[in-house]
């Protein structure tokens, strides 16, 4: 078996910086909202404990209830929490605890009364944990589950898949477990590199014994089977389908995945907060300062750190000019795969992607893996030629906007390839917990930053464009609006970017300015501390959300009060997207998936992490 | 109705022609590179240097904190006391082996941001391709010597 001994050089903490009660349990939340009062008295006993924790409103109900309660939150119509947004779980067994070693976790949202709701499982201890699968409510807790059963070894009970669904059918154990060690190797240098000990140096591969190809649940033999991917152009990664096809017509659809799983999470919580920023910059790495924003909102809304106003206005124009990169990515990728004329456009669009990406290098000195972004602000404030250089960019864009609609829109190749394809119809898309344009383009009205805004995103006046066919073509009208309305984010942003500190003046959390290091003690008490230790944030458990250009990010972070995070999850967009695949391609033509898999938007670093 | 939507679609298509016709007068955006340098701008993060001071000395104090500081362990330092006659650093003590595993390194920058006398410094050369995996970790020696990238830097 595979040798996953961890050998990293751990860094030495002073004993006596360590604070005493670690690691701690995340408090009950306290007091009460109408929602969680509504079903605390509805529930009674079977709920544990209710109330508001961070600002959030969050359940713990017993497993027996589960899915009564979901059945409840979806139905009642003071509630109305029409998607499950995502489904994690904590191991709690290094914990001061000593039962319910198992806690899934679970986010509702509520799009029409623009609530969110936390609901916590513990489950019962035994050889086989297992919760009760919520399926049968929200269609779209099938890959969530999925996951949760592969990474963390909790049984689903009604499941209709339950299959891993990222790690090798054959893989030992469940990794985010917390007795499973962190794996990986030692890094080596000039000393170590004769050491016998470093002779496995990337030689630790999983022995695999070819086993036959397994038939995906539902299909049958009787068809013809293929298999697009894991290495095709038009799967923008490696991700692999397995096609049924009758003829030309699609039958079925199974998506493998897991061909780039890193274990984001899993090294998350082996490495200080802020180190795990420069981890999110690789997730989604077409959208990293979205995935950098994500990250810090949730470690600042653990801390209850106040960010800087000039922190904030620069984070907003960060991540609305990622919006626009990652959509130009999108919109070159997916004109190219439909439409062989695309070469043209996809040179057109990286070129101003270009300019964006300059714009980012000139900041913070990286293209793509920015990681511009810290907890308490950002890491360095803008350059002067910075806001010139934007101001030229936001005079070219909505012009070359045009140009890109002017050679699609009304093109006849586009529409015949894009209309009426993958069509979700708006409760389809709500069951199946879409998010993003896939979600506009059904014709939900939501959007995280003007309903649930955060990071000063109330601030701003910009339109959320809605498009009610749910087909490719919505979306594509969606997305190009979205660009449009960046463009005018940004605008403002620019013209009320206020003066003051790029980063919050909390020196437990942000480092003293270097010119402060020669001269104060306590600077540079403070400076060897951060760098060494990190900082402790309190107890306690939070989701963030964001939009993202792919659609809700979440982070949802439990602390024990240490300097590392003691659960990190990534809720990330393009995985749950991706779920829709199979709905949206079953009696189309083979030739539409690929219109399919472009019009999803999906990035495999994200779905896979 | 089909000979109506047959103009109309020639007439789409035309337009879009005319997007890359427009695109024939402009200059070209892409840099001839390895003929033509990159430009790139002063904070971008490539390959580590060591620094010195005017007078020679090493600014590395052999702290340690880079190496403390790096999210994945890429840097190695060894700290050995200075020979007060011959100084290697102003400080007491010097960093007697120095390296970095650039194969682990992820360039987030944050070496830089801990030292606290500005030694080490993400350089400018993004061009670090190799023919083994033995070459890819820098030495003290080469992190004091890195030479000149080829870039042009940008006005920031
Ligand atoms: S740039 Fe980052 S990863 Fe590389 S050596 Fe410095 S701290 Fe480590
Ligand atoms: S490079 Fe800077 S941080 Fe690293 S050991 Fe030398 S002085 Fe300390």
């Amino acid at each position: 078996m595979l040798d996953v001994a961890p050998r990293v050089r751990k860094y030495e903490i002073l004993p006596s910086l360590q604070p005493p009660g670690i690691p701690a349990v995340a408090p009950l939340p306290t007091g009460e909202s109408e929602d969680t009062r509504r079903i605390a008295e509805r529930f009674g006993e079977a709920v544990l404990a209710a109330g508001l924790h961070h600002g959030q409103q969050v359940v713990y109900i017993k497993p027996e209830q589960l899915v009564a309660l979901a059945e409840f939150a979806k139905t009642d119509p003071h509630l109305r929490y029409e998607t499950l947004i995502d489904v994690s779980a904590v191991d709690r067994s290094e914990l001061p605890v000593s039962d319910h070693r198992f806690h899934t976790v679970y986010q509702l949202r509520s799009y029409s009364r623009k609530q969110h709701l936390m609901i916590v499982c513990p489950l019962e201890d035994g050889d086989e944990p297992t919760a009760p699968s919520l399926t049968g409510v929200y269609s779209g807790a099938n890959w969530p589950e999925r996951e949760v059963w592969d990474l963390m070894g909790i049984r689903f009970a009604g499941h209709p898949d339950p299959r891993r669904i990222l790690m090798p059918e054959n893989w030992p154990n469940h990794p985010l477990q917390k007795q499973v060690p962190l794996g990986g190797e030692e890094v080596p240098f000039t000393l170590t590199w004769e050491d016998p000990e470093f002779e496995s140096l990337g030689k630790q591969i999983l022995e695999a014994k070819s086993a036959p190809p397994k038939l995906p649940p539902g299909m049958s033999l009787e068809n013809m089977i293929i298999n697009l991917g894991p290495h095709h152009p038009s799967t923008h990664g490696v991700l692999r389908l397995v096609v049924e096809l009758d003829g030309e017509t699609v039958v079925n659809v199974d998506a493998d995945l897991g061909y780039l799983h890193s274990g984001f999470e899993k090294t998350g919580e082996n490495k200080r907060y802020k180190d795990f920023v420069y981890y999110t910059d690789r997730m989604d790495y077409l959208t990293a300062m979205s995935n950098n924003l994500g990250y810090c909102l949730a470690v600042e809304k653990l801390l209850g750190v106040e960010i800087p106003p000039r922190a904030q206005v620069l984070r907003v124009i960060m991540a609305e000019l990622q919006r626009i990169a990652s959509h130009l990515f999108w919109l070159s990728t997916h004109v190219l795969d439909v439409s062989g004329t695309g070469m043209s456009l996809l040179m057109y669009a990286t070129r101003e992607r270009e300019r964006i990406l300059d714009l980012f290098e000139m900041v913070c000195g990286a293209r793509l893996t920015v990681g511009y972004m810290r907890i308490g602000g950002v890491s360095r404030d803008i350059p002067p030629a910075f806001l010139p250089h934007l101001e030229e960019f936001l005079k070219i864009m909505p012009e070359q906007i045009d140009d890109y609609e002017r050679m699609l829109t009304h093109g006849p190749l586009w529409s015949e390839r894009l209309i009426g394809i993958g069509k979700i119809t708006r409760e389809e898309a709500l069951d199946m917990g879409l998010t993003g344009p896939m979600l506009r383009g059904s014709g939900v009205d939501w959007d995280l930053r003007r309903d649930a805004p955060y990071s000063g995103y109330e601030n701003y006046d910009f339109k959320v464009p809605v498009a009610n066919e749910g087909d490719c073509y919505a979306r594509y009208l969606v997305r190009m609006e979205e660009m449009r309305q960046s463009l005018r984010i940004i605008r403002q942003a620019v013209d009320n970017l206020p003066d003051g500190p790029y980063r919050a003046e909390d020196r437990k959390i942000t480092p003293p300015p270097r010119a402060e290091l020669d001269i104060s003690m306590e600077a540079l008490i403070h400076h060897f501390k951060l760098m060494t230790e990190g900082f402790h944030v309190p107890p306690g458990m939070a989701y963030q959300g964001i939009e993202s250009s792919k659609g809700e990010l979440g982070f949802f972070i439990y602390s024990d009060g240490s300097a590392r995070p003691y659960r990190l999850h990534v809720r990330g967009p393009s995985f749950n997207n991706l779920y829709a695949i199979s709905k949206m391609s079953k009696g189309h033509m083979l030739s539409d998936v690929i219109t399919n898999i472009g019009s999803i938007d999906i990035v495999l670093g994200e779905v896979d992490r | 109705m089909a000979l109506r939507d047959l103009l109309k679609g020639a007439a789409e298509i035309g337009k879009a022609m005319g997007v890359t016709l427009k695109a024939l007068m402009e200059k070209p955006v892409t840099v001839e590179y390895p003929r033509d340098p990159v430009p790139l701008y002063p904070r971008f993060r490539g390959k580590h240097e060591l620094r010195r001071y005017e007078n020679g000395l090493e600014r590395c104090i052999g702290c340690m904190l880079c190496e403390a500081a790096c999210p994945t362990g890429a840097i190695y330092v060894e700290a050995a006391e200075n020979d007060p006659e011959h100084p290697i650093s102003p400080g007491e003590r010097y960093a007697k082996v120095y390296e970095i595993n650039l194969l682990r390194c992820i360039f987030c920058g944050d070496c830089e941001e801990a030292c606290p006398t500005e030694a080490i410094v993400l350089g400018h050369d993004f061009a670090m391709a190799n023919y083994d995996r033995r070459d890819f970790i820098l030495t003290k020696e080469q992190l004091l010597n890195p030479g000149d990238p080829y870039v042009v830097i940008r006005p920031e």
